[in-house]
């Protein structure tokens, strides 16, 4: 009787633990930063990245969308990580519509996907290469910068009855 | 005379009934706050928009953009899940985008990007406009019943949360021996 309550107490304590989702990081290579495949991109294409940023600008375009992302180096639950120092820009390149008012400018995403192709591009009268990555999973984190991975909390409470 | 004395208690206590309902009266109309019984979603109607031409709907979001035309106002929605009451719960999972065309004027300093608009009326058609390149083809409703959303104060995410309590909270001037001349550093 007993241990089927604290086996409940115990769902509820877990159920109100903050999720993270799961990415598929099988045969990720994670050294491969933006930085690098610009660098030298011959020997990136085709490899798969788990890469993660701030997103820059997002680009509907009529059948695919482009997001500009500066990637920073990704957290133990792939989140990126805006403390650190960032790893360059990249592009991701996603078939069909991706509502431009979710992922806007500021929000972070991580998405998992493989390098295709750089395409040439201009920061202020710099050239710059962006890498592209065509999404296989992209995960939009919830706003607000106050994330902590477990978030369980207590309260008491009065009532009164009639 | 026991009796009596009930019923004058009695009525007391409808009155205070009465004014603590009448504190959570609000203007919020009840045909927002009720959806009608086939209530189709918004990414039900995407797709095939004139397949739901006249069907009563009640859908809400965050305002994108208001249109003040000659006689309307068209204000294009990013449709948000609504609550039970029909208030837009701020979330990233949007259903999509339509446009709200309302009878009347409405001052677009008031109607106001990113504040939150509930309407009630029919699907009138559909609109294609484009998102950046992409043809968005947005349902239309003929508006009936609205309802703007008050802005809710924005707090920083600490204070969200009543129970939020920060162990290495410090703050040098909660006790000041010094109090009220300098601190004698400079700094």
């Amino acid at each position: 009787m007993w241990r089927i309550h604290w086996f409940l107490v115990a769902l509820a304590l877990l159920a109100a633990c903050a999720a993270a989702p799961t990415f598929d990081s099988s045969g990720v290579d994670s050294a491969l930063t933006p930085q690098r495949v610009a660098a030298q991109l011959q020997d990136a294409r085709g490899k798969r990245v788990l890469w993660g940023g701030v997103i820059l600008a997002i680009t509907n375009l009529s059948e695919r969308t482009d997001v500009e992302v500066l990637a920073y180096p990704l957290d133990a639950d792939n989140r990126p990580r805006r403390d650190d120092d960032p790893l360059g820009r990249f592009i991701i390149e996603l078939a069909g519509y991706l509502e431009p008012a979710s992922y806007s400018e500021g929000r972070l995403v991580t998405v998992a996907g493989t390098v295709s192709r750089a395409v040439p591009g201009k920061i202020g009268a710099s050239d710059y290469a962006y890498p592209v990555v065509a999404a296989q999973q992209l995960y939009l984190w919830p706003r607000d910068s106050g994330y902590d991975g477990t978030s369980v909390h207590f309260g008491i409470g009065v009532g009164i009855g009639f | 005379m026991g009796m009596r004395d009930f019923t004058h208690l009695r009525a007391i206590a409808g009155l205070l009934t009465g004014l603590l309902l009448g504190a959570c009266a609000s203007n919020i109309p009840p045909q927002i706050r009720k959806a009608p019984a086939d209530n189709p979603a918004v990414d039900e109607v995407l797709g095939d928009t004139t397949g739901y031409v006249s069907r009563r709907v009640r859908w809400g979001g965050v305002i994108l953009e208001t249109d003040n035309r000659a006689n309307t106002t068209w204000v294009t929605l990013l449709a948000l899940p609504l609550s039970t009451s029909g208030k837009p719960n701020i979330s990233d999972d949007s259903p999509g985008r339509f446009i709200a065309e309302v009878p009347v004027f409405l001052d677009p300093k008031v109607y106001s990007k990113d504040r939150r608009l509930t309407v009630t009326g029919t699907v009138s058609g559909s609109e294609t406009r484009k998102v950046g390149e992409f043809p968005y083809s947005y349902p239309v409703v003929n508006v009936e019943y609205y309802y703007l959303w008050p802005v809710e104060p924005q707090l920083p995410p600490r204070y969200r949360d009543a129970w939020w309590y920060d162990p290495w909270w410090y703050d040098p001037w909660w006790y000041d021996p010094w109090y009220p001349y300098r601190y004698p550093y400079r700094y």
